[in-house]
């Protein structure tokens, strides 16, 4: 008989024993590490989606659509969908109006695999301008008022326009020094001055008051522009429509305040002109502000505020300018109103105009919320 | 005759080899387990501390230190830090009513955590002002005198009208408090390292009463930590640590999780693990 045949040892038993245990335990290693590694990765991807919808409302903010979000009723919402290019997350964004000033910029993002999910909000207002001298003309400097002119204080809504509110009359001019106007013309008894008072006289004018906005200086009205205008001579601004729509692309497209339920009629550009600026004809609306002189000839006319860094000068058929005009002067030159030129103080035409080019920025505090 | 079988040495070989096998597999055996172990172990603290550092965050970033009216950080040390926690997003659906010092507010528009709650919440309400200029903007505070459920905003929508207490600043109340301006609602809450009566440290939770006007107990959370397991750091502005609230601009936050002796823990052990981030403050005055 071999020994060696019948011999019955444990060693094989043992040795798988151990193997089954051994491979058990390595098993549930690997799965707690599994299970770690992706409570890691969830992790990591909350933080993407968190970081993408903190995002896609700084995004919004940025590039304040302000056509869209102006026509917004209060209480209604308008979205927008981004997917990210690498096809891991998506996000969408919404604005909802709270009220005239104010909006609710809601992001949210979403994982593709739809395992994570964030939300945040923003509270948002609209960054209007902030004058600090209202007149139909505040000014500085030497100022001549002849011809036909007229410069009008009282509170005149545009015609047509809806839903506006007439407040109280504001000075026709002011200026930091009544000994600087010269009239001469009709105007020599100061009868095209219509206002309360007629001349307001603000000893603290100066470049500072006249180009500075609340939170917004000089600089920052470019940053805020929707069209450059290079300096020189333009005719023929009006309204553009290309295909039943709006073009808002057409630098001379100023929108159209003469028939505001036309398509243009809510469109109100922001016109940031680089030097001295001379029109000679159309119609526009919105804020026009001229980095240097202004020089305006043949009727044209304008709805909204006008910023001029340097002087003003109208002749001949004149500018008819609806809302308010600021000219610094900051060269302390001579400005001119002069032909049949109209400026007249619109509470309806600043409002408007100032409330559809504003961008939003967040609230001053607490604007951050966690939506959930 | 000749008897086949082992000798004495022959054994003794033979049980000495088995012993060093076994042994072998026993060792192998108890590290393969010691290890499956501490990695469960490792699993489980992490997930508590993920947990912790999910969970303060969320209350951090919507704090605003600087309010003029006082900071909403109340109170903060190393180790805790108590707060005012926005809990709920409402909008006006109607002009406040400085008179009556009443508001509507959309109960079907709201956000938040969970809805107003009375018996814990304050409110925050923006007030606009000049809507001319932004430098006027402000956040009022008070507290609930009534509310009362019905359909007053506009469409008979339902509402929730609120009548108020204790505004601050009293002057000039509610005026210029306008139609759509949104209504935050807030709890006082504290953020603690807790030591239970098995002498375990946990991170806990209290909130404030407004009925007994004293904390409530502090309920453990996540644990256990350890004797330092929650180090709180506070920033301002520039990035330099600071001790006064209204200069808090992000908060650094470390968490020690406890080892279980399984998982070769102990208070001081260096194999306790450890979690940190930095929260920015997004609600600052700016």
């Amino acid at each position: 008989m071999d020994i060696a045949r019948t011999e019955k040892g444990i060693a094989l038993p043992v040795a798988i024993f151990a193997l089954v245990v051994i491979g058990g335990l390595v098993a549930g290693g690997m799965f707690f590490g599994v299970r770690e590694q992706r409570a890691g990765l969830t992790t990591l991807k909350v933080q993407r989606v968190f970081a993408a919808a903190e995002g896609t409302v700084d995004r919004t903010l940025t590039h304040w659509n302000r056509g869209s979000y102006y026509k917004l009723s209060v209480g209604a919402i308008l979205s927008d969908t981004t997917y990210r290019d690498d096809g891991t997350l998506f996000s969408t964004s919404t604005v909802r109006r709270l009220n005239d000033l104010l909006f609710l910029i809601d992001g949210a993002a979403y994982g593709r695999d739809s395992t994570v999910a964030q939300r945040v909000g923003v509270l948002a207002g609209l960054r209007l301008l902030e004058f600090q001298h209202k007149a139909a003309l505040a000014i500085q400097g030497q100022m001549d008022i002849g011809g036909s002119a007229q410069i009008d204080g009282n509170d005149t809504p545009p015609a047509g326009w809806p839903s506006c509110s007439i407040s109280a009359p504001q000075p026709a001019i002011i200026m930091s020094d009544s000994t600087l106007l010269s009239v001469s013309g009709q105007c020599a008894d100061l009868s095209c001055l219509t206002g309360d008072p007629q001349i307001a006289v603000d000893t603290t004018i100066s470049d500072s008051s006249l180009t500075n906005f609340g939170d917004t200086d000089w600089d920052d009205l470019r940053t805020m522009a929707t069209e450059l205008l290079a300096s020189g001579t333009y005719s023929g601004i009006g309204p553009v429509i290309v295909d039943g729509a709006c073009d808002a692309n057409e630098p001379l497209n100023w929108g159209d305040p003469v028939n505001p339920s036309s398509v243009c009629g809510d469109y109100f550009p922001f016109i940031y002109a680089t030097g001295d600026l001379k029109i000679t004809g159309g119609i526009g609306q919105g804020v026009l502000v001229v980095e240097g002189d202004l020089d305006v000839q043949g009727g044209f006319e304008f709805f909204g505020p006008v910023i001029v860094r340097g002087r003003l000068r109208t002749s001949g058929t004149g500018g008819h300018f609806n809302g308010g005009v600021t000219a610094a002067n900051v060269d302390l030159e001579q400005n001119t109103v002069l032909g049949n030129a109209v400026i007249r103080y619109s509470s309806c035409a600043l409002a408007r105009a100032l409330r559809a080019t504003a961008p939003a920025v967040p609230l001053r505090e607490r604007a951050w919320v966690n939506l959930y | 005759m000749t008897r086949r079988g082992l000798s004495l040495v022959e054994l003794m070989v033979a049980i000495i080899l088995v012993g060093i096998v076994a042994g072998s597999i026993y060792q192998l055996l108890l590290s393969t387990e010691r290890g499956y172990r501490t990695q469960a172990e490792r699993v489980r603290v992490n997930g508590n501390l993920r947990n912790a550092i999910s969970l303060l965050p969320a209350d951090i970033r919507e704090l605003n230190a600087a309010d003029l009216l006082g900071s909403d950080i109340i109170s903060m040390d190393t180790s805790s830090v108590s707060y005012r926690a926005m809990r709920n997003l409402y909008f006006l659906c109607q002009p406040a009513n400085a008179a009556t010092a009443q508001i509507v507010l959309a109960e079907d528009a709201w956000f938040g955590l969970r809805p107003y709650d009375s018996a814990r919440d304050w409110l925050l309400i923006f007030q606009e002002n000049d809507p001319a200029t932004r430098q006027d903007n402000e956040w009022l505070r008070a507290d609930v005198a009534s509310i009362a459920t019905g359909n007053s905003c506009p469409g008979s929508t339902p509402s929730l009208t609120v009548t108020l207490a204790n505004l601050v600043p009293a002057n000039p109340g509610l005026s210029g408090v306008t139609d759509g301006a949104p209504v935050r609602g807030f709890e006082l809450v504290e953020f603690l390292l807790n030591q239970d009566a098995n002498q375990d440290w946990w991170l806990a939770t209290r909130q404030f009463g407004k009925s007994s006007s004293t904390w409530g107990p502090a309920q453990a959370i996540l644990g256990p930590l350890t004797p330092r397991g929650l180090q709180l750091k506070y920033f301002d502005g520039t990035g330099a640590v600071t001790a006064t609230p209204a200069n808090v601009a992000s908060i650094g936050i470390t968490v020690t999780g406890q080892m279980s002796a399984v998982g070769g823990g102990s208070p001081g052990s260096s194999n306790n693990l450890h979690l940190a981030t930095r929260v920015a403050l997004r609600n600052n005055r700016r």
